[in-house]
């Protein structure tokens, strides 16, 4: 038998089933807990790929946990420290994963041949109730978006459950198919009246009501109320599998494409000569990332140079620059970090 | 995402390819670039008349 014959008769190559980044929540390169107050938030606060969006009076804190279900070794947990017991009309809160059109290509949605897909995750919380959760589908440039949801409903308190949703693939547009957002996921803590109350069974444009359809459950109401989730996984069919577990460097890896921060760094480091020259640090980022990053560079310390952070220049998917003039001359340094941030 | 700043870089070879902006409360450097969402937002912003980029010093 030839070689080739051989290799045709061998089973497909499974590949990586989850599309889901981080979802035993094992990455957390920003920080480990975050506390934010009254108010509104969009951004990515603690574990990485799971973004905060809200505009809600209670204050919360974020953090990692190791509660968590047998088989994984971290939980994402959400703390009530300021209960909002009078939930406004315009007030939500959520949580969601953004993902890419590169990464969804064999779903083959926006045609016929769609395929459903399965979202599962474990969840512990200390209210009983029904939470919401939703898929968006986007075209080229976020122009149009369409979402699908259901609701998932906690029966016990304080007690890790499974959950599983299937949803049918989306056929009425192309979506965005390269680095732009094409599909997201989300789950709800809360949402008013202008958020839950049209019916979003099944897939159409979106608008305000479909947000959160369904959603009974105030968690942002009870102070101290806990909300603990972990083993999302995302995968193409209709039913749920077996967590896909991704080793800690490679999804530490995944992860930066979108976030990464450095070790210290130095400039100039020996003798520096002031007057208008500058001194230059070209750095390489540890992977590529989704699109040119920004770059946030932060103040270590400094001898001969002013106590500020570099200047940033030539940023690229790869790469950047960092300068600085010295204000003196001598033996000098300038010691920064930075973080690189390329979220969609 | 609130910007309070955001001002043109040149570099020493005259290249204007970043934006210095305070964004929630922290000093960045954003590239010109759409598809970075820091840049969509400030031009967002800029278009609604909520925001102006200063010209490089």
């Amino acid at each position: 038998m030839s070689n080739a014959r051989e290799l045709s008769q061998l089973p497909n190559q499974p590949g990586r089933k989850n599309l889901f980044y981080n979802g035993a929540m094992k990455v957390w390169q920003r920080t480990t807990s975050f506390s934010y107050g009254s108010g509104t938030q969009n951004g990515y606060l603690t574990a990485d790929r799971w973004r905060t969006t809200r505009n809600n009076q209670s204050s919360i804190t974020q953090a990692i946990s190791t509660d968590a279900p047998d088989g994984f070794r971290y939980s994402f947990g959400l703390t009530v420290t300021t209960a909002d017991a009078s939930l406004g009309a315009t007030e939500y809160e959520y949580i969601s994963q953004r993902l890419e059109g590169y990464d969804i290509q064999h779903l083959k949605w926006g045609t016929s041949d769609a395929k459903p897909v399965t979202v599962s995750f474990w969840v512990k919380s200390s209210e009983t109730g029904d939470f919401s959760v939703s898929l968006f589908a986007y075209t080229a440039g976020a122009a149009t978006s369409y979402n699908i949801g259901t609701v998932v409903t906690i029966n016990t308190a304080d007690t890790w459950e499974y959950k599983t949703i299937t949803f049918p693939g989306f056929q009425t547009a192309t979506l965005a198919g390269n680095n732009e957002i094409a599909l997201a996921f989300a789950f709800f803590t809360c949402a008013g009246s202008t958020y839950n109350a049209t019916d979003n069974t099944s897939w159409d444009v979106y608008s305000a009501g479909r947000l959160a359809y369904g959603q009974t459950l105030n968690l942002n109401g009870t102070l101290n109320a806990t909300f603990k989730v972990t083993g999302f996984q995302l995968e193409v069919g209709e039913v749920a599998t077996e967590f896909e577990y991704v080793g800690i460097a490679e999804e530490t890896n995944r992860c930066q494409r979108y976030y990464q921060t450095s070790w210290t760094r130095t400039i100039g480091g020996g003798q520096v000569v002031a007057g208008g020259y500058y001194e230059f640090d070209s750095i390489f980022l540890h992977t590529p990332m989704r699109d040119t990053p920004t770059i946030t560079p932060i103040y270590v310390g400094a001898a001969r140079f002013a106590a500020a952070a570099p200047t940033i220049n030539n940023i690229t998917i790869n790469s950047f620059e960092a300068y600085a003039a010295p204000t003196t001359t001598g033996y000098g340094y300038l010691q920064y970090r930075f973080t690189a941030e390329s979220e969609i | 995402m609130e910007i309070v700043s955001a001002q043109y870089v040149i570099d020493i070879f005259g290249n204007q390819d970043t934006i210095k902006a305070t964004i929630n409360g922290v000093e960045c450097y954003v590239p010109i670039n759409a598809g970075n969402e820091h840049y969509a937002e400030i031009m967002r912003q800029v278009e609604a008349g909520e925001l102006t980029i200063q010209e490089a010093e």
